[in-house]
């Protein structure tokens, strides 16, 4: 039987790149209603630590401690058309390597826009979920300081855009611009993990204010869905432990309820920057409320300070993240019988527990103005079997572990 | 210091922008004019120092913070940035043909075919 390789995604965004890359002009582009750009990232990451490596979401692997090329790096291409004044289509396209990556994932945006007047727009299609300040051009590594995101604020929900509509008002306010944004549609993402997962999300319904000028952005925002964990394991578990319940173990029940595979999540999220001449300074805080253990409720942030010193700016960056409740411990079953059965539901439990630290420190160097060379530094603290967000080799850690990641990237726009 | 104006066609309505009015245009939190006609900002060569100087007179911002500023916006799907040409010869010969057309020269390279909007400094 002929195998026929399944065609990379990957390359078809790169082929696509190199095809036009030799025929565009930089970020500019000349007088045309069809404007092709693009973004793109070079990195490499070393990791020190044999059994917890770092990653940027949950959705990807990790190389743990090897050095690696592919992780942080990626390559994005836009296409725009504007055929009136009123209407206009996107199409992104993100070449990046993620668990179970397909060509419909590496389409990011994908949408008709209808400018209603000046100040309100309706998008339908593949559009912008808008949660967290930088969520919408999370992967153009050249929008921002860091060789990626704060991992402990983004790394949890890898989602950049739904599919369904969004409606956005603007309106100038004092020196600078006033904005909202209600959107509404679905969308999925993949946990990799020793309890791999897809995620469904349904009812995506969201809405955030902000306001900017040339030197600060305010952005607050509350989104909320419905979740649905699809994974035999944990169905299996549910059902095991639901027999158990009646056999013999009827506490067990009550661990049945929290492995419901759906559940309601709300996100409450808040974000500043100051960007002067002299400084950038960023945070951004987040709640995130849920009533299942498969997605247990967090509070994280982070907090950036940047100096910038003529082409270069140094930086600092401390990250956060916390489950809200404690590590739900099993307590030891009735019957001998039902040890493993309480052991791997303690396994599975320890899986989505959330308590890690991260302070780092690097620099930003402006070679060009559309390329930037960035290194960094990252010290994390995780607590133990707080390691959810990073890759584990064998299933999450029990003691309290340190680890050191390195990162050099360069940035471009195209 | 090189003077940098801000020029539109000698026919529109509009005899003078603010400088928030120009900084609206040219960071894309608008589209028109302030009598409601469209504006369609454009930007000199990215090379240029006439562009280095008009955004850091502008906006105290330099060239690599403007470009991550739109690719910004760009990528999020917001707004595209201003339309580039060559020089100031171009971006003349641009606004006197399309009333919409706003952009910047140094004052010495000012003729009288267009109408100075703002100074920029």
């Amino acid at each position: 039987m002929i195998r026929r390789k399944k065609i990379r995604p990957e390359l078809i965004i790169l082929s696509i790149t190199f095809l036009f890359s030799a025929e565009l002009p930089a970020i500019e582009t000349t007088v045309s209603n069809f404007t092709i750009n693009g973004f793109g990232t070079l990195g490499l990451i070393r990791s020190t630590d044999k059994e917890l490596g770092f990653r940027e979401t949950i959705s990807q692997k990790s190389a743990f401690d090897k050095y690696d090329f592919s992780r942080n790096s990626d390559v994005g291409v836009q296409a725009n058309y504007y055929a009136t004044d009123k209407l206009d289509f996107g199409l992104q396209f993100l070449a990046k390597e993620t668990y179970k990556n397909s060509l419909d994932k590496s389409i990011q945006w994908a949408y008709i826009n209808y400018k209603v007047n000046p100040k309100v727009a309706l998008r339908l299609g593949r559009v912008s979920a808008g949660a967290f300040m930088m969520s919408d051009y999370r992967h153009v590594g050249f929008t921002h300081l860091w060789t990626h995101l704060p991992t402990e604020f983004y790394g949890a929900y890898p989602v950049k855009a739904i599919d369904g509509m969004n409606l956005m008002f603007n309106q100038s306010l004092f020196d600078g611009l006033f904005s909202t944004k209600l959107w509404f549609g679905r969308t999925n993402y993949d946990i990799y993990g020793e309890v791999a997962s897809k995620v469904n999300l349904d009812q995506v319904l969201g809405t955030s204010v902000s306001w900017e000028n040339d030197i600060w952005r305010l952005k607050l925002s509350y989104s909320q869905l419905k979740a649905r964990v699809k994974n035999n394991t944990i169905k299996s578990l549910e059902q095991e432990l639901q027999a158990a319940s009646i056999t013999g173990w009827p506490a067990a029940a009550n661990f049945t309820d929290l492995l419901n595979e759906d559940s309601i999540i709300r996100f409450y999220a808040a974000g500043v920057t100051y960007d002067s001449s002299n400084w950038l300074i960023q945070s951004e805080l987040g709640l995130v409320n849920t009533d299942s253990i498969l997605n247990p409720g967090t509070v994280s942030g982070y907090l950036s300070v940047g100096r910038k010193l003529g082409t270069v700016t140094p930086f600092i960056l401390g990250g956060w993240s916390k489950a809200q409740d404690s590590r739900l411990i099993m307590p030891a079953p009735p019957l001998i019988a039902y040890i493993p059965l309480q052991q791997f539901s303690q396994y599975v439990f320890n899986q989505n527990y959330t308590a890690q630290n991260t302070l780092s420190i690097g620099a930003r160097w402006d070679i060009q103005p559309t390329i930037a060379l960035k290194i960094q530094w990252d010290k994390t603290w995780v607590d133990a079997y707080g390691n959810k967000l990073l890759d584990k080799l064998s299933g999450a850690v029990a003691e309290k572990r340190q680890l050191d990641t390195f990162f050099i990237t360069v940035d471009f726009l195209f | 210091m090189a003077d940098i104006v801000v020029i539109g066609n000698k026919d529109i309505e509009i005899k003078v922008l603010s400088k928030k009015q120009v900084i609206d245009i040219y960071m894309g939190r608008k589209s028109t004019f302030p009598n409601g006609q469209a504006a369609l900002p454009i930007d000199q060569d990215k090379d240029s120092t006439t562009r280095k100087l008009f955004y850091h007179n502008l906006v105290d911002k330099t060239i690599n913070e403007i470009n991550a500023y739109w690719a910004r916006l760009l990528f999020s799907g917001r707004a595209v940035a201003p339309l580039s040409v060559k020089n100031g010869s171009i971006v003349i010969d641009m606004i006197k043909n399309n009333k919409s057309v706003i952009g910047y020269i140094r004052l010495e390279d000012l003729t009288d075919d267009v109408r100075v909007l703002n100074h920029v400094d």
